[in-house]
């Protein structure tokens, strides 16, 4: 027997495993068992996502759930996450903008809405809002339900609790924070906050009633052992939606210097993400165009079962018409996947 | 005064015309063009300071505070 022969019994001895696992057994799937998919060589990786489809389909079904975002206060964060474009700590910082003003905002929902998309985000590039800040969010989420009929999220940093219970009372049905990464890598990424002031207002957006969307950073510099470690750590969060971003290098960042994680190793980490979360609302989000490139309908094969659709939040994504066509030719229907699931 | 979008020339797609005097990726007079399909205007194409820039879902609109010019995508 040859030693390729050898891997590709092995590889679909571990894909069947998965697959009883999880359609079968109907059970999640451990670090060990995610880490041994981890390895599987880059040839099964069609194979590998074939079976995160499988998965998708058979959890959340066919439909895609479509979502516009708008950085509604850009630049000047305090914090120094060393991805972000937004933080004030670098040298070549991008200028503030102040909060748009309401007509900007209903405006750029309507532009959402005209999509087909059936949400829409907020987002603010602060720690965490004052007093004034939840107030202006609280004016915007119902004009912006009763103006575009979009559901609304909103992504404002660290909450306190009572924040976050004034935000689900006040029609904010999910709310966004991310991980981001590995609870043992996030020092590498920020030292302004720690890792588990974002997993306490992960814990606390539920408990107050919202829909959690925490998502995930791929290409830091994170090793696969520490993707798998954000992964359990997701599975005990279990949220609502994971927005999967991959890195796309800003200048002026301390990670300007990385390079994007090339197409099939995110093909690869989009198939764990499912296998590792069956029901989730899993994202396309930032870095996708410059990471996939032509591939981007393949990670809609396996696994991803929603995507942000137009420009991202300080950066430009492909048109509209290119990702509604994707979802034409994949006769996958654009739908909410809120309560659905 | 402000300029309009029409004074001068920025294409989304990110290609620098001959209307522009600095590159809107990097700020320099020297380069050709390297803003990425991707990427808003990060610098003024008229004096190469860093702009102020907005995106939204359909587009994006930037200003520089430094020679009082707007522009915004087609
Ligand atoms: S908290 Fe958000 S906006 Fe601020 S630097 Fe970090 S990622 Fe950027
Ligand atoms: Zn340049
Ligand atoms: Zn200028």
């Amino acid at each position: 027997m040859t030693t390729s022969t050898k891997t590709a019994l092995t590889a679909r001895e571990l894909l069947r495993a998965a697959e009883n696992a999880l359609l079968d057994e109907r059970r999640d799937l451990d670090a060990a068992e995610l880490t041994a998919l981890s390895t599987l060589p880059d040839d099964q990786i069609p194979a590998l996502g074939a079976l995160a489809h499988q998965v998708r389909l058979d959890r959340c079904g066919p439909a895609v759930e479509v979502e516009g975002i708008l950085s509604a206060k850009t630049g000047g964060c305090p914090e120094d996450c060393h991805f972000c474009s937004q933080s004030s700590q670098f040298d070549e910082s991008m200028p503030a903008t102040p909060f748009l003003d309401t007509a900007e905002v209903v405006a750029a929902a309507r532009e959402t809405a005209e999509t087909g998309a059936t949400e829409f985000c907020i987002v603010l590039a602060i720690r965490g809002p004052d007093g004034r800040t939840v107030d202006r969010i609280l004016e915007l989420v119902p004009l912006i339900r009763s103006e575009t009929g979009l559901n609304v999220a909103v992504s404002a940093g660290i909450l306190s609790e009572d924040q976050s219970e004034r935000f689900a009372a006040g029609g904010v049905h999910r709310y966004n924070h991310n991980l981001e990464t590995a609870e043992s890598f996030f020092p590498n990424i920020a030292t302004t906050h720690t890792w588990a002031e974002r997993y306490n207002t992960c814990k606390m957006v539920k408990q107050s009633g919202m829909e959690l969307c925490c998502g995930a950073l791929l290409g830091m510099g994170e090793t696969v052992h520490q993707r798998i470690e954000l992964l359990t750590q997701l599975q005990s969060l279990a949220p609502t939606e994971v927005p999967l971003n991959f890195l796309n290098p800003r200048p002026g960042t301390p990670l300007q210097i990385r390079k994007p994680i090339k197409p099939l190793e995110a093909l690869r980490w989009i198939a764990l993400f499912r296998l590792a979360l069956p029901e989730v609302i899993l994202r396309y989000a930032g870095g996708r165009e410059i990471t996939l490139g032509e591939l981007q309908a393949m990670g809609m094969t396996a696994g991803v079962n929603a995507l942000i659709i137009g420009n991202y939040l300080t950066t430009l994504g492909r048109s509209p018409e290119e990702d509604l066509q994707m979802l034409e030719d994949l006769k996958m229907p654009v739908g909410a996947l809120t309560g659905v699931l | 005064m402000s300029s309009s979008p029409e004074d001068v020339r920025v294409s989304q797609q990110g290609a620098t015309d001959h209307a522009e005097a600095f590159c809107t990726g990097c700020g320099t007079a020297e380069c050709g063009g390297c803003r990425s399909d991707y990427d808003a205007p990060r610098h003024c194409p008229r004096c190469g300071h860093l702009l102020r820039t907005k995106v939204h879902p359909a587009g994006w609109a930037a200003e520089c505070r430094r020679c009082d010019l707007e522009i915004r995508s087609p």
